[in-house]
């Protein structure tokens, strides 16, 4: 593996041009990046500050997606919450490009590099289950829903539930059709 | 030794637009520049303070390398530890210039820069034992395998060691006889 790029998309470092177009993902309540953990007012500032951040932590990725032609489509982040054993991963795509695979080849970038390349365990992600169109993306991808948090979470005047999904090294190879080289040395 | 620079590159300080190139090259997974510390999403923003803070220290050097025609094809480092006596060094260059002597040569302009112009006594590298093209090139340069730390790391799916390589003051004099007796 070179770099993160696939056919559709590639994932490429941030810029400062992207942040104001990502503050708009996070303060639109559709996406994946509405984390109810500050209401829909993030500014490009916040997100410049934060992302600083997450970039020095040698336990963090985050990347822009960009599509072949050069247009940005959202951002796909992972954190290891365990070093070298397990990380949650975060994606956030504009509802425009919703349907054509981007967040899809992203995150089956990111996937393949936590597993090749970090060697981790086990991957997983939060979403709710308004959020069809991730439910479906993650169980596509092989994931599987380990933890429902009943009544958790409320979008539109309407209750749902909170999911927490995930998958296990053995599920990924296994999925794929590869071998698990770190295995066969061991 | 009027400067840094060779029969096929130079080393020059590094300028501004060169961060976005070198941004590149650390997120390439194939070169020296993924050390697998931070994973491959460096902003060139995260490359200049880097180097920035480097120019700041009187035993740290890092340069550009540049082709004679004029093309940023990689850059190169050095971190005395201890100060005067020992230096680790670090290579990237970028995939379409391997194999055509730029990196082989700006290490031997370093080199020769820190046991001639600094009197250092070692010189050391670090690689991943999956990185044979930068083991062939230290050994060609007379560098020795002094430590391997095995199966530490992971590289394409594949568990490796990381190798540690040296060379001492003595064994650069013999190689490169034109040095005057320590």
């Amino acid at each position: 593996m070179d770099t993160l790029s696939g056919d559709l998309v590639r994932l490429r470092p941030l810029k400062d041009e992207d942040l104001e177009y990502l503050a708009s993902l996070k303060n639109d309540n559709r996406t994946q990046a509405t984390g109810r953990r500050l209401p829909p007012r993030l500014t490009a500032t916040i997100l410049r500050e934060r992302h600083e951040k997450t970039l020095k932590s040698p336990m963090k990725g985050l990347w822009s997606i960009e599509t072949k032609g050069g247009e940005l489509v959202g951002t796909v982040d992972y954190h290891e919450y365990l070093p070298r054993l397990g990380a949650m991963l975060g994606i956030v795509t504009g509802t425009e490009h919703w349907g054509k695979g981007y967040g899809r080849e992203a995150l089956e970038l990111v996937i393949r590099f936590l597993f090749e390349e970090r060697g981790l365990q086990v991957v997983n992600l939060w979403t709710t289950s308004w959020n069809v169109r991730m439910v479906g993306l993650a169980r596509k991808l092989g994931f599987k829903i380990a933890v429902r948090e009943r009544e958790g979470r409320w979008l539109g005047g309407t209750i749902y539930d909170g999911l927490f999904l995930d998958m296990i090294r053995e599920e990924y190879y296994a999925s794929r059709d590869l071998k698990d080289m770190m295995k066969a040395v061991i | 030794m009027d400067s840094l620079s060779g029969s096929l590159v130079k080393l020059r300080p590094l300028r501004d637009e060169d961060f976005e190139f070198l941004a590149g090259l650390r997120n390439d997974m194939r070169t020296q520049g993924w050390n697998q510390r931070l994973p491959p999403c460096y902003t060139p923003k995260m490359v200049k303070d880097r180097v920035e803070k480097n120019y700041a220290k009187p035993n740290q050097g890092v340069w550009g390398i540049e082709t004679k025609d004029g093309r940023l094809v990689g850059y190169i480092n050095y971190e005395e530890a201890p100060p005067r006596l020992g230096a680790t060094i670090g290579v990237i260059t970028c995939v379409e210039s391997w194999g055509k002597g730029h990196a082989r040569e700006a290490m031997e302009l370093i080199l020769r820069f820190l046991f001639e112009e600094r009197g250092l006594q070692v010189a050391s590298l670090w690689t991943l034992s999956d990185r044979v093209r930068m083991i062939g090139l230290a050994e060609k340069l007379g560098f020795k395998v002094s430590a391997r730390l095995r199966e530490n790391a992971i590289v394409g799916g594949k568990v490796c060691d990381t190798i540690v390589m040296d060379m001492i003051r003595e064994e650069y004099r013999l190689k490169h006889s034109k040095m005057a007796g320590t």
